[in-house]
């Protein structure tokens, strides 16, 4: 057999153009293949690769639900929370039911449970804690609170995001007053998203951006026809 | 038309319109470093047929969504990964070197297919790679993620 194809003699950056294309679960798999894969699929370049990839990619989005309702005292669907994920999970399906990593986090289950997602990370707060968790992984981290004050606790903004200058991502947790907020914060470009009501119960979306951590109000939508 | 020559000195005439498809090409006749045979020293010629049988079909990629050739580009796509291992990795190599993005997408695509589903062993096998991780390493790699390791889509199978 010729040997000049062998995949050790492949250069680097085509075996890594092959196993851009493979999900995450055959890559943790892989990993264990010999050295040279195993540096290539933890290297920080090639993740970031493989996720532009995933996000670009329309076949490899996945709508989320994250499931509470077996914790829940009403066994209703508006329990479940929806997070969409760009990871490629090893799922045909285009919607997968997910049960969170540590049923104890939610033990609690209230209102005040929020889920948002960005770039295939889910992040979960409850009454007491945070939760950051990469179901493609199935790893998830408990984010430190300091102690903050309860009131502190339930009215700010959580939500996570992805600071794309500091190359890094970041959680907030902003106290915006006494404000009722409604639905789950969503994560885009960096920023974290939230509709809020104000005192005057005017609606309008509430944006705030990561990297320099400043507040941006923009009016809400009229709704057609109203 | 274009002339191209194979590393075991074959000439082949291809269109200029399908012969841009390579940026490398591209960027030799846009710089008039084309003008007569272009010599590919990488390439022999069985994998230059192929190569070429695909720039041919794929001459006028952005016409086939109007005039519903897409299904046809398609099949032809599935046919033409339709090789083994040796033979796509010579295509692979031939579509980085003369940057055929598509080219590349495809048989990278193919080639993870292929992968996708396989246990390691059977990956280390249909790949001859030869496992120089310790058996603490290795298990290290397993106890991060068992999960990874496990599942009924998993095949152990060589082919």
């Amino acid at each position: 057999m010729a040997s000049h194809w062998k995949i050790p003699h492949l250069p680097d950056d085509i075996v890594e153009s092959i196993l851009l294309e493979l999900p995450v679960k055959s890559l943790l798999r892989f990993k264990s293949s010999c050295k040279s894969w195993c540096c290539s699929i933890n290297d920080p370049d090639f993740i970031k690769s493989h996720l532009h990839k995933s996000s670009t990619d329309i076949s490899r989005q996945k709508v989320l639900f994250v499931t509470f309702e077996k914790f829940s005292p009403f066994t209703i669907l508006s329990n479940d929370k929806i997070g969409s994920a760009e990871a490629s999970l090893t799922v045909d399906s285009k919607v997968m039911l997910l049960d969170p990593p540590i049923q104890g986090f939610l033990n609690d289950v209230s209102a005040n449970l929020k889920v948002s997602s960005c770039n295939g990370l889910v992040f979960i707060k409850n009454d007491t804690s945070m939760m950051l968790w990469n179901p493609a992984i199935q790893k998830y981290k408990l984010i430190p609170s300091y102690n903050m004050p309860l009131l502190f606790w339930t009215y700010s903004l959580f939500g996570i995001a992805y600071d794309s200058l500091a190359e890094d991502y970041k959680d907030s947790r902003v106290p915006v007053g006494f404000r009722s907020m409604y639905q789950h914060p969503v994560s885009l470009s960096g920023t974290v998203n939230l509709i809020a009501r104000g005192n005057d119960s005017e609606c309008f979306v509430m944006s705030l951006d990561l990297s320099d951590e400043k507040f941006i109000v923009t009016p809400a939508p009229i709704k057609d026809g109203s | 038309m274009v002339k191209l020559k194979s590393n075991d000195d074959k000439e082949f005439e291809v269109e200029e319109a399908a012969v841009i498809q390579s940026e490398m090409i591209k960027n030799m006749i846009e710089d008039g470093c084309a003008t007569s045979v272009i010599p590919l020293p990488n390439i022999d010629s069985k994998t230059l047929i192929k190569v070429i049988e695909y720039l041919n079909k794929h001459i006028n990629m952005g016409k086939a969504a109007e005039t519903g050739e897409e299904d046809d580009l398609k099949e032809f796509d599935e046919q033409f990964v339709n090789m083994g291992w040796e033979e796509l990795f010579d295509v692979i190599m031939a579509a980085n070197y003369l940057n055929i993005h598509e080219l590349m997408e495809l048989c990278c695509q193919s080639a993870a297919d292929r992968l996708k589903n396989k246990s390691v062993r059977a990956v280390r096998e249909m790949l001859k790679i030869t496992n120089d991780l310790t058996e603490e390493e290795e298990q290290e790699i397993i106890n991060d993620a068992p999960w990874a390791f496990e599942g009924p889509e998993i095949d152990d199978t060589v082919n």
